[in-house]
């Protein structure tokens, strides 16, 4: 049943819908129907639909400004393995020490000399 | 800096992985009492772990100079979040912390070097003695062998405690279940079982795992002094956590142990676990569970506790010949609240193993001591595992007790039975004075053997109560300084021929003539 109401809130709001008309409409359906409990457990599955069909967006993290040309070929490298051809925003982090991280949405690419330098000393030193 | 050091820095960076694959990473959404919750990780396991980013923002210097990376367990797959039980400091996690997925499911590093070192249920070593090669990785939760992978218990495995291997016999790759109130020896059988393996050809010994569930760290400490001090820790691991480190791990130790003793047990070796204590784990999981807001149960316990325990008893087993024959048996540990073996987990526990042994407080503080109630204890493995010298001679003395008890309540009116119903009862309480023994003294079975065919064959008749142990303590020396070969043929054999109960026979004569001060007055 909550599945129903989720889908159908989500066909409005994709159909252009002023979403007070769509809360509106919604309350006084479930109202009528008893279903009011359902409500707050809708709402959070539209929420969480909307979030991951938003563009994911992409980021590359870099050590200096310079490196982002320098590295170029490593970001396209990336950006491809990620599936993703949107320009990214850049970032720069001094404590990445050099290399990159490329993030879209929820994957990360990590290639900073930091994280292999970590890793490097953790094994040695374990 | 020395050469080898340098070659080590060497060789690990030619073999450093630097070609980085694509992560999940999630972001705390928020930490409280151990849990985290990580929202983004939509394609997250059970049981994977995860690797919270701590060094987020700081420098390598600052990262170097922390702690070692901190590792977080998926227990709660839910609609909008994933939750994480963290596997150490959970100070160090914040809220918006990345969380990365490492896509493997929790497994413990472990080689042979494992054996003889102090681990933590992480597999990290924590007696300061330096890192632990890493062979292979054993995951923490799998499925147990199946029916067809098995073959029947038919190998003893000697406790060294008299009362235990005559009438109580486990074999290898059973689970007997010690339970009883606190301080009533449950871990004294367990250290003594485990020191008495050193009487073991080596390579028939088993591999040794205490797996301490929150103890105190002094008594973790002094169970490992015991083990150096008798030579056993050569051949055993201890895990350990304490009573003060987060119920998560607490909850992962027996499992861990049992990681670590399916590693051995798939070269055909045989491996001896305990699991002390399940009942402060079972306390660990609930307190778990809890935070993780699974709906609790009976006693509060999550309604899986059952499977909790039923899921690590049953790793333990006898492998079959063509899986190589290896074994793993198991002695859980339960403490029960004032003699209560109807409680929750106690007859959880109990319907799980094959067999209990129960310590009883009142015996305890009466000086019988293994405390074993043998009238309820029992072992449903039963002679299968027991050596043939010791099937002949622990069939009259389990006779003797169980007569011995049903008259025990007529032992105050001592003057007005029958000669017959006095002489049991003497004959009765001298079997109990035999079945005591000095705790970390554990004897090998070829001397029980000895010890227990003489008791049967009457070297305490016209002997004081008293002088029992003096009578049994001076016969042994005396076979071992003199009739030696007895000794040895039991050793090697294991079988009661009739050349060794000739042998006997005439010892004992022998003995009683040498040492007549012993009968008919008190030591």
């Amino acid at each position: 049943m909550k599945e129903h109401y989720t889908q159908a809130v989500l066909q409005m709001i994709n159909e252009g819908t002023a979403p007070e008309t769509i809360l509106e409409g919604l309350t006084k359906a479930m109202e009528q129907k008893g279903h009011m409990r359902l409500y707050p457990s809708v709402l959070r599955g539209v929420l969480r639909i909307l979030e991951t069909q938003k563009d994911a967006g992409t980021t590359v993290t870099v050590a200096r400004e310079s490196d982002v040309s320098t590295l170029s070929s490593q970001i396209e490298e990336a950006l491809t393995t990620l599936g993703t051809t949107e320009k990214p925003a850049t970032k720069v982090d001094e404590t990445l020490v050099g290399g990159v991280v490329v993030q879209h949405g929820n994957t990360v690419l990590d290639r900073s000399f930091k994280t292999a330098l970590t890793k490097l000393y953790r094994s040695v030193t374990k | 800096m020395s050469t080898a050091i340098i070659d080590r820095i060497k060789k690990e960076i030619e073999n450093l992985d630097t070609t980085a694959q694509p992560e999940e990473v999630g972001v705390v959404a928020t930490v409280g009492d151990g849990i985290a919750e990580i929202s983004g990780l939509s394609k997250a396991q059970m049981m994977e772990m995860v690797v919270f980013d701590d060094g987020q923002g700081k420098s390598l210097e600052e990262v170097l100079s922390n702690e070692d990376a901190l590792y977080g367990l998926i227990l709660n797959l839910e609609e909008d979040v994933v939750k994480v039980v963290v596997l150490g400091e959970a100070d160090r996690v914040k809220e918006g912390m990345t969380v990365r997925r490492t896509g493997r499911l929790l497994s413990i590093p472990v080689s042979e070097e494992i054996v003889g070192r102090v681990v933590n249920p992480l597999g990290e070593a924590i007696d300061g003695k330096g890192a632990i090669k890493n062979d292979k990785e054993m995951p923490i939760e799998r499925v147990a062998y199946g029916v067809m992978d098995r073959s029947g218990v038919n190998e003893p495995i000697h406790t060294g405690i008299k009362a235990i291997d005559s009438m109580i016999p486990i074999g290898r790759g059973q689970r007997e279940l010690i339970i009883g109130d606190r301080q009533t020896g449950k871990t004294t059988i367990a250290i003594d079982t485990i020191i008495n393996q050193k009487y073991e050809p080596k390579e028939k010994r088993p591999i040794c795992i205490y797996v301490a569930v929150g103890q105190k760290r002094s008594k973790t400490a002094s169970i490992m002094a015991k083990l150096e001090e008798a030579g056993a820790m050569e051949y055993t691991t201890i895990v350990a956590t304490s009573a003060s480190e987060a119920s998560p791990l607490l909850f992962l130790a027996p499992f861990a142990g049992a990681a670590i003793g399916e590693y051995f047990m798939e070269q055909g070796k045989d491996v001896l676990v305990v699991f002390d204590d399940l009942s402060k784990h079972a306390n660990a999981y609930r307190q778990m569970s809890l935070l993780l807001r699974r709906p609790p149960g009976r006693e509060a316990y999550p309604g899986d506790i059952f499977y909790l325990h039923s899921r690590l008893l049953e790793r333990s087993a006898k492998l079959s010949q063509e899986l190589g024959g290896g074994s793993i048996t198991a002695l859980p540990v339960i403490e029960t609240q004032e003699g209560d073996v109807s409680a929750y987990i106690p007859t959880n526990v109990i319907s799980i193993t094959d067999g209990q042994i129960f310590l009883d407080g009142d015996l305890f503080n009466k000086g019988i001591r293994p405390a074993l109630d043998v009238g309820i204890s029992v072992s449903r493995v039963g002679s299968s595992a027991q050596t043939k010298a010791m099937k002949k001679v622990s069939g009259k003395i389990r006779l003797e007790l169980a007569q011995f008890r049903e008259l025990e309540a007529f032992m105050q009116f001592a003057s007005d039975l029958d000669d017959d119903t006095k002489a049991r009862i003497e004959s009765g309480r001298k079997y109990v004075e035999l079945l005591k023994q000095g705790q970390n003294d554990p004897m090998p079975f070829y001397k029980q053997v000895v010890s227990i065919y003489a008791a049967n064959s009457g070297i305490f008749d016209n002997a004081p109560v008293e002088n029992t142990t003096k009578i049994e303590e001076t016969f042994l020396e005396f076979i071992e300084r003199d009739r030696k070969e007895i000794l040895t043929t039991l050793e090697e054999g294991r079988e009661l021929t009739d050349e060794v109960v000739a042998k006997l026979d005439t010892a004992i004569t022998d003995y009683k003539d040498a040492h007549a001060t012993h009968y008919n007055e008190a030591a």
